[in-house]
């Protein structure tokens, strides 16, 4: 039987091929809209040093920005880890701090104008008539709400300068639905969402992303200690291990079970997250009343006469 | 007797056909000097028209007097293989114009895909025919429309009117990089084995025109290429890129190769169709 880790072999990619493809569909995606530069969030992790490295590559050096948009608690490691990428990649960079925007929202009230009885957070008192909104705000809330002021910075950046909102998520994030709806998941383009993430490492080192952020473990740093692969219980490599054989070798579940290849509950846990997660790939149903639907009936590509 | 084709591996716009027919022209009247020129799968469109593809449609009497309009010259000279989104008897099909001597002509796909990322047939209708054509030079050849030639009873039945020159328009998006690539994405290693495969045991040229470019976020693998009738891929153009070349093949070649090609002299078609019928019948029968 084989490990994880020598299975994973499968998902080995030629560098040089897959660089040909994204910095192609960077250029072209970007300059089709009469753009030419690039914008994008600098966390301090692989995903987004590598994309900074492509972009750089697609489009040149001083058309790509990576921005750093540390909150409060966000690890110093991480803001001097995006400025050694943006430093190595030779791109520019820009810093935002979006500790008052996060806690502005958190410090304001929200009123109940009507009984809202069916709408109050939970634990609030029935007689309650307001609620301090950063009360509200567990770990995982807060995680939504750093996102979405990032991407609220990001796309008016955007819209000063020009420039395309570029997205970093990868295809093991996008599966597993690991990512904020309307948050890192707002992009215009995103240039590595069909590369697992044992392929961003491969293809992270080809580029020349410092070591150091290819080895660390990945965190959304939210809280000293926290790493993504705590938060999901499994390891990258068993997740792209599990996904890669489900998903792109469209294995079935139950005989992949039996092989004993890859764990039953690894199977169970990455098939219950792709399909409840699948609203986060996808637009908003639309209903449906006429013969010409958005999306349904009315299909055009997206870039239509670009 | 030599036949001079300029191979126009294009990143047709997409939904803009305006500007893809104004583009077509300028190539057509550069390469005027050549007795062919060829563009890829519709050429005139983009490939992923969706609802596009009626919104754009036109007749290919309407595709000639286009092109003729912006060239000057009466269609067919040089003569011109394009793609465009047809429409014919209230239908809409994936079509190649052939356009030689002051005549056109269109070949409607006959497989239009719809698998994966393919969704053609969702838009347009089946082609039912296949037909071969002359050119003033005497040159006979035929037209496939991507897809179409991985059935192989197409390039077949193509090879029974005796053509000299297979044309195949493509719009292959590419993908598959794992890593042993080499270099090239898994499409094109499986389009060069295709298409060397009947070039060879046809005795016939194959000119395999693909497009370039990125739409929708996909790229279309170019490497366009030249098979000659021993099935030796010859005269690649860019992967990924635009790119043009011209070529001149020597038809006699491949008619020599044909008379001497022992799989074409023993081949009996007729037994062909018979087994086929009794293998369907077979099929039909053990599915109940």
């Amino acid at each position: 039987m084989k490990t994880p880790a020598q299975g994973l072999k499968i998902l080995d990619i030629d560098c040089k091929l897959v660089t040909e493809l994204v910095t192609r569909f960077i250029k072209n995606e970007v300059t089709k809209t009469g753009m030419n530069k690039a914008i994008l969030g600098l966390s301090g992790g692989i995903d987004s040093a590598l994309v900074a490295f492509l972009c750089k590559e697609a489009l040149g050096a001083d058309n790509v920005c990576g921005v750093r948009l540390p909150y409060k608690s966000s690890s110093p490691e991480s803001l001097s880890h995006a400025e050694l990428v943006a430093k190595k990649a030779g791109i520019e960079m820009l810093t935002y701090d979006i500790t008052a925007a996060a806690d502005g929202f958190a410090s304001a009230e929200f009123v109940f104008d009507t009984a809202c009885a069916k709408f109050k957070p939970e634990g609030a008192a029935a007689s309650a008539k307001s609620f301090k909104m950063g009360a509200t705000l567990t770990h995982h809330h807060l995680g939504n709400v750093l996102a979405r002021a990032r991407m609220n910075t990001l796309y008016h950046l955007s819209a000063l300068s020009k420039s395309m909102v570029t997205g970093t998520s990868n295809k093991t994030e996008l599966l597993l639905g690991y990512g904020t709806l309307w948050g890192d998941l707002a992009y215009g383009i995103n240039p590595v969402g069909d590369l697992y993430k044992y392929q961003v490492r491969q293809l992270a080192r080809y580029h020349g992303v410092p070591e150091e952020i290819i080895v660390k473990k990945p965190s959304a740093d939210l809280f000293p200690g926290q790493t993504d692969e705590g938060d999901l219980g499994y390891s990258y490599e068993e997740l792209d291990y599990a996904l890669f054989r489900l998903v792109d070798a469209r294995e079935n579940p139950k005989i992949l079970a039996e092989s004993g290849e890859v764990k039953p509950e690894l199977i169970n846990f990455c098939l219950k997250k792709i399909m409840s997660m699948q609203f986060k790939r996808q637009m908003p149903h639309i209903a449906m009343v006429s013969f010409r639907t958005i999306n349904q009936s009315f299909n055009y590509p997206r870039d239509w006469a670009m | 007797m030599k036949q001079k084709i300029a191979i126009c591996q294009l990143f047709p716009r997409l939904g803009d056909l305006n500007h893809n027919l104004d583009r077509h022209a300028a190539l057509i009247k550069k390469y005027a000097d050549c007795d062919m020129v060829c563009f890829p799968e519709l050429s005139a469109t983009g490939y992923f028209v969706k609802d596009l593809a009626y919104d754009l449609a036109l007749s290919k009497d309407e595709f000639a007097s286009e092109l003729d309009a912006r060239t000057g010259f009466t269609t067919g000279k040089p003569s011109v293989i394009a793609g465009f989104s047809e429409r014919s008897n209230g239908h809409i099909y994936n079509s190649l114009f052939v356009g030689s001597a002051g005549a056109s002509y269109s070949h409607k796909k006959i497989y239009p895909p719809t698998y994966g990322i393919f969704d053609e047939y969702r838009y347009f209708s089946c082609g039912e025919r296949i037909d071969a054509f002359t050119l003033k030079n005497g040159v006979k050849i035929g037209v496939l429309n991507c897809e179409d030639a991985w059935h192989q009873a197409l390039p077949y039945i193509y090879s029974m009117y005796g053509i000299d020159l297979l044309v195949i328009c493509a719009a292959s998006p590419a993908r598959g990089v794992s890593g042993n690539a080499e270099g090239s994405p898994w499409n094109v290693k499986l389009w060069q084995r295709l298409i060397s495969s009947y070039a060879h045991l046809y005795g016939l040229y194959i000119v395999y025109v693909n497009r370039a470019g990125v739409e929708d976020g996909i790229n279309f693998s170019g490497c366009s290429c030249v098979v000659t009738p021993l099935g030796d891929i010859t005269n690649m153009l860019a992967q990924f890129d635009e790119d043009e070349l011209v070529v001149e093949l020597d038809i006699k070649k491949a008619r020599i190769e044909k008379a001497q090609n022992s799989y074409l002299k023993e081949d009996d078609p007729f037994l062909t169709i018979r087994e086929l019928e009794r293998a369907m019948r077979h099929r039909r029968e053990s599915a109940l």
